[in-house]
């Protein structure tokens, strides 16, 4: 199994060189003068030409790269031209606030596509079945901005039962920074009527991530029911009497787990994307709401960053899942070592 | 049941987090300001960092509201030698920084000639300065050109503490000896000697000051009511959702607005809700400039067309119940001020079709393209577009609208080939309180280039010449005449068009009152010290 | 020997119709999937004759009426007017025909590409030629597609055609890997082998007997994608980077009505539902079709 593993690490590793490799070739192609859009319109030629020189703008491409690639390794991504600040601060004072969302996105969908799953593949061509094909339906037709729109207009704005936008409410002073998830700095600054407050900031745009999910994973989890619903041993113990929630929770849900840990695994990196959009609507402090924003400014460095950011994060979560299918499917592991 | 007393008890905690306290008749004020990214009086730019300028350091000197500036910091000033290139400031004793110390001729010389060396933010209007200390009190400062309007550009130069930055500069930087010149630290921190003490500061999102009770003006009730009592704390956040800063406005979250993105429902909704005001400061004077040098516009006839065809009450008929539309080159209320052509300011096809005639580009209207580019994001500004627009789209011309981001945007104007046909940009009067701003700067070779230049006509030596005797004028009615002549030559070559004269209105509950005095300058409304807080009344209208 | 052929043609012609009648038998067994084509074609008519269609067809072009500036929903105007008073309506029907123009071109310039690559890569099996292909397009799945697209939008000025690149340059290699994994197991098949032993040149192996057994599951993606090709489409342009104001793409019409929320909630909810509309469709024809081609699929 370790060989596995490492010859799906040193897969990922070339796929993220080419990953830097190709946005890299893509940022420094094209048009525009990255010095000064540091330094700004007021500044001097001298002063331009000196920070080029610095940034090595003005030598061959690999040359570059390499410059590049070097103060990747030591942490230095370079200096954002929007917040004029190192990126890498920027990445560390942004990227808890979406984590935090993401987590709380996935255990919404993990637990509510779960449940309809189950439920829609038990209860299978009964109207809770027919209710749950269609709201799924509807949940992959949506974009998620849709979704954050709606749920923010409905819930925020026409009845008033959940709060707007951001993660606190604006005048309220946020907790002393630990983690920088805002429900865990609250708990451990003794305040946890802010960890309530943030954690009921999150609820709707979690949901409006975790929709498209809970469909995607409520069909895939009510496939999977059905089909094991036909095999024999289940049969067997019908007739013998067992509890129905004993049966759908040690012999359905186990073998029915595998796909569904696989379709979470590629959830998580559109989980990301999504944030993009989410993040924008309920202006969240966020690592994605930082890349749209250096998208739209062309933030060079930023730009750059945040692609191999998520490109990373998508690797080690394809590897994760790897992983535990190979644990949970003892025929993955057989294949898996074969290879 | 042990999970119905849980759940029970989770709903409770529930419903006692929703009660959560969003007001209180604390001495507190939120205001909604511009993103302030840095705090640093060398780098903040434009208009965009003067909520912080204004409330943590004081300037130089102090727009007055007849024009012109008065003492502050500096008590007198006069020029030396008779030719307006050396001037010689005498500070005023006894004012101290948020430190404690002293501010003396040491930390102003210093602050000068760091705000020119790093050459950013509004240096640019002052040319190149060399500060020298004179004795403890005063300063002189050497001009490279006569400028009798020097110290009107102080309004915007903000003294730090000379100690107080040394202490935190970083080495090595891109300033030899000076390393970065604390600008990494001035960032985020204070060295000022403003009515505000600075407490804590999160770039682009929040920064928390608190009243400075030693500051050197003091904090005198006079021509307030009994219950008026100076703001103890101030908040300043960066909030971009305006449905967001409508529910909190109402609901008490929210104490003043100054950075105006409402809606036009929006600001009536305000102006017809009684526990709410609109304050009417400074005005915006929304400039429409034509590039000379891409065509079409290169054509001089053709420029004259668009000012013709534009129709001028479409899109400012909802806005005038706010305030005054016309304009010209500068603001009405300026000295000096003419009416310019064309008047009335009314769409006239006719005209308009008359000079297209005229143009070189006559004959083939089809092929010319005529691009108009806005901030992206700002909905007036795209209004005016978008109306231009579908006007010269009723004389064959094709106009093509873009709102590209900031950033762009700016980079865009640095050059006259790169700048679009036509830029729309609201000039609010700053960097000096007088026409000499909007005059000298827009239509000066030596001006300030980029976006108060995207004309790029300087070709008329009787405008420079002009501009030159105004700069170098002492005598107030003599330099108001020749604005007076310069105005109208100016106009003749159509640079730009002048939709309206934009209100800039500050959104308040009617506990908040202020400002004290109207000045026509980006900065002094934002400075807390002239707004008072009625702790009665606000504790009325929200606990009620 | 012209006999003998046109005795083939017609065979064949008849086969081909027979072969599609029973597809459209199984399709008709799905009402819903029925109901997403009856309301795709609906669309596609609408947008190809939008300028007839419509109540107010200068409103997708340079208009203003700010007198009549954000008015609800009325008879005069089923959608109610957006922020410079033009019809909502109007130009969610002109919309739409950005909607499908990416779709359509997206698809044309990324689905080529990348059948031919995963082909290549496919019958290459196990050689260097299938490695470099497959790492490059790991390499464009390393992200989410959005990210990417965004990147490259980004760089570039914004606006339809740029976006209409990014996306189909972004979209190619699912195609490759869709093609790949279904050539490379049909690689190995008896017929292959057969032709190759026959002499048959490498490309008419890829391309008359491989390819055509692919080309069951590369159309029921082709229509599945056009959905998500679409909504790709529309979020580029909900973030700013796609179809610039004032022309009237969706997802921009979304983005500004998004301002005026909750007082003119129509400038943004009849664009919204516009997208979700268009999208289930091609969503439910997909399925539709998947259905279709399942008993074939080995």
């Amino acid at each position: 199994m370790l060989t596995f593993i490492a010859k799906r690490l040193f897969q990922s590793l070339f796929v993220l060189f080419g990953l830097s490799v190709l946005i890299f070739v893509i940022a420094r192609v094209m048009p525009g003068d990255p010095a000064r859009a540091a330094l700004g319109h007021l500044a001097t030629e001298e002063q331009v030409e000196r920070v080029r020189e610095e940034m090595h703008l003005n030598d061959p491409l690999p040359v570059q790269y390499y410059h590049w690639l070097r103060n990747l390794v030591r942490g230095d991504l370079g200096k954002s031209s929007y917040t004029r600040r190192p990126v890498t601060t920027d990445l560390i004072q942004y990227i808890p606030a979406t984590f935090e969302l993401i987590l709380f996105a996935t255990l919404i969908s993990a637990i509510v596509g779960q449940v309809t799953g189950v439920l829609a593949g038990y209860f299978r061509n009964s109207w809770l079945d027919g209710l749950s094909r269609l709201v799924s339906y509807l949940g992959i037709a949506t974009p998620s901005f849709v979704v954050a729109i709606f749920l923010l207009f409905i819930f925020s704005q026409v009845l008033k039962l959940a709060p707007g936008v951001g993660r606190l409410p604006l005048i309220m002073t946020p907790p002393p920074r630990i983690t920088g998830f805002m429900t865990l700095d609250s708990l451990m600054a003794g305040r946890p009527d802010l960890a309530l407050t943030a954690l009921k900031h999150m609820i709707l745009p979690a949901i409006s991530l975790a929709v498209i999910h809970i469909a995607q994973e409520g069909r895939i989890t009510r496939t999977s029911i059905v089909e094991n619903m036909q095999k024999d041993y289940i049969t067997v113990h019908k007739v013998h009497g067992i509890r129905t929630s004993r049966l759908v929770f040690k012999y359905l849900l186990k073998p029915s787990i595998i796909p569904t840990v696989t379709v979470m695994g590629l959830d998580f990196a559109f989980l990301m994307s999504n944030a993009f959009l989410v993040e924008m609507v309920y202006m969240w402090p966020g690592f994605s709401r930082y890349a749209v924003t250096a998208m739209l400014n062309k933030d060079l460095n930023a730009i750059v960053a945040v692609v191999l950011v998520i490109g990373l994060t998508f690797s080690m979560v394809n590897l994760l899942v790897d992983i535990i299918t190979m644990f949970l499917d003892p025929t993955t592991r057989l294949r898996g070592e074969g290879s | 049941m042990k999970t119905g007393r849980l759940i029970s008890m989770v709903m409770v905690l529930f419903v006692i987090g929703f009660c959560g306290l969003v007001w209180s008749a604390e001495n507190v004020a939120v205001i909604n300001g511009y993103p302030v990214i840095t705090a640093d009086p060398a780098i903040a730019s434009d208009w965009y960092d003067t909520e912080a300028m204004y409330n943590l350091y004081s300037p130089l000197v102090y727009p007055s509201p007849e024009g012109g500036v008065r003492a502050h910091l500096a008590t007198k000033w006069e020029a030396v030698g008779g030719d307006f290139t050396n001037w010689r400031f005498t500070l005023r004793q006894g004012v101290k920084f948020h430190s404690g110390n002293e501010l003396t001729a040491e930390d102003i010389a210093f602050s000068m000639t760091r705000f020119i060396t790093m050459g950013r933010g509004n240096s640019g209007p002052l040319g190149k300065v060399t500060a020298t200390v004179v004795d403890q009190y005063t300063v002189d400062f050497l001009l490279v050109k006569p400028s009798a309007l020097f110290p009107d550009t102080l309004a915007l130069f903000f003294p730090v503490e000379k100690a107080l930055v040394l202490a935190n500069v970083k080495t090595p930087g891109n300033y030899g000896d000076y390393g970065d010149y604390g600008e990494d630290w001035l960032a985020t921190h204070d060295a000022g000697t403003g009515p505000y003490v600075m407490t804590s500061h999160i770039p682009g999102q929040r920064l928390d000051a608190t009243r400075f009770v030693d500051y050197f003006e003091g904090w005198s009730d006079e021509g307030w009511g009994p219950d008026e009592v100076p703001i103890e704390q101030l908040i300043f956040i960066m909030e971009t959702d305006y449905t967001t800063l409508m529910t909190l406005l109402k609901s008490g979250g929210l104490d003043l607005e100054i950075n105006g993105g409402w809606t036009l429902p929006q600001l009536q909704e305000i102006q017809n809700d009684v526990n709410l005001d609109l304050a009417i400061v400074w005005a915006q004077n929304v400039t429409v400039w034509m590039n000379s040098k891409v065509p079409p516009t290169d054509d001089e006839h053709f420029r004259k067309a668009i000012l013709y065809a534009y129709d001028y009450e479409s899109v400012v008929g909802p806005w005038e119940a706010f305030g005054n539309g016309e304009t010209g080159i500068f603001l009405p209320n300026m000295p000096g001020y003419v009416p310019i052509e064309p008047q009335p300011r009314k769409q006239n096809l006719e005209k308009a079709r008359e000079e297209l005639a005229l143009s070189k580009y006559a004959d083939n209207l089809d092929d010319v393209k005529v691009l108009f580019h806005f901030c992206g994001g700002l909905d007036f500004e795209e209004d005016v577009g978008l109306q231009l627009q579908a006007d010269m789209a009723q004389l064959g011309v094709t106009v093509e609208v873009a709102g590209p981001p900031w950033p762009e945007y700016s980079a865009e104007c640095s050059a006259p080939g790169t700048t679009p046909n036509m830029t729309i940009f609201l000039f609010a009067p700053q960097a000096a309180p007088a026409a000499d701003y909007y005059t000298y700067s827009m239509f000066h070779p030596e001006g300030l280039g980029w976006i108060f230049e995207a004309h790029w006509f300087f070709e008329d030596l009787q405008i420079t010449n002009m501009l030159d005797s105004t700069r170098a004028e002492s005598n107030t009615p003599a330099r108001m005449l020749t604005y007076e002549l310069l105005q109208p030559l100016i106009a003749d070559h159509a640079l730009a068009f002048y939709p309206y004269q934009k209100p800039t209105l500050f959104a308040h509950p009617a506990y908040i009152a202020g400002p004290k005095e109207t000045i026509v300058f980006v900065g002094p409304s934002e400075n807390m010290r002239n707004w008072r807080i009625n702790l009665d009344l606000k504790e009325t209208l929200l606990g009620g | 020997m012209r006999e003998q052929l046109k005795a083939d043609l017609l065979a064949t012609l008849k086969q081909k119709r027979r072969g599609f009648a029973k597809g459209w038998y199984k399709f008709s067994r799905n009402p819903i999937s029925v109901l997403g084509l009856v309301v795709l074609i609906l669309i596609v008519l609408a947008a190809i004759l939008a300028p007839y269609i419509t109540p107010y067809p200068g409103h997708a072009k340079p208009y203003t009426n700010f007198k009549n500036a954000g008015s609800p929903p009325s008879a005069t105007h089923f959608f109610g007017t957006d922020r410079v008073g033009r019809d909502i309506f109007s130009r969610v029907i002109f919309g739409y025909r950005f909607s499908l123009m990416i779709g359509v071109v997206v698809l044309s310039l990324g689905v080529a590409p990348g059948v031919i690559l995963g082909l290549i890569a496919g019958y290459y099996q196990g050689t260097w030629i299938e490695t470099v292909i497959m790492r490059i397009t790991d390499i464009f799945l390393a992200v989410p597609p959005l990210v990417l697209a965004l990147a490259i939008t980004a760089m570039l000025t914004p606006n339809l055609t740029n976006q209409m690149m990014a996306i189909a340059l972004v979209w190619w290699p699912w195609y490759s890997r869709l093609v790949f994994a279904l050539a490379s197991s049909l690689r190995n098949e008896y017929f292959v082998r057969e032709a190759e032993l026959t002499g048959a040149s490498k490309l008419h192996i890829m391309f008359k007997e491989i390819l055509p057994n692919c080309l069951a599951p590369v159309m029921t993606k082709i229509t599945l994608d056009m959905g998500i090709v679409i909504l790709l489409g529309a979020t580029l342009s909900f973030i700013g980077l796609g179809v610039q104001p004032p022309k009237p793409g969706l997802g921009t019409m979304v983005a500004e009505g998004a301002k005026r929320l909750p007082g003119e909630w129509w400038g943004t909810i009849f664009p919204a539902l516009a997208i979700v509309v268009v999208i289930l469709a091609f969503n439910l024809v997909g399925d539709g079709l998947r259905d279709v081609f399942a008993v074939e699929e080995v």
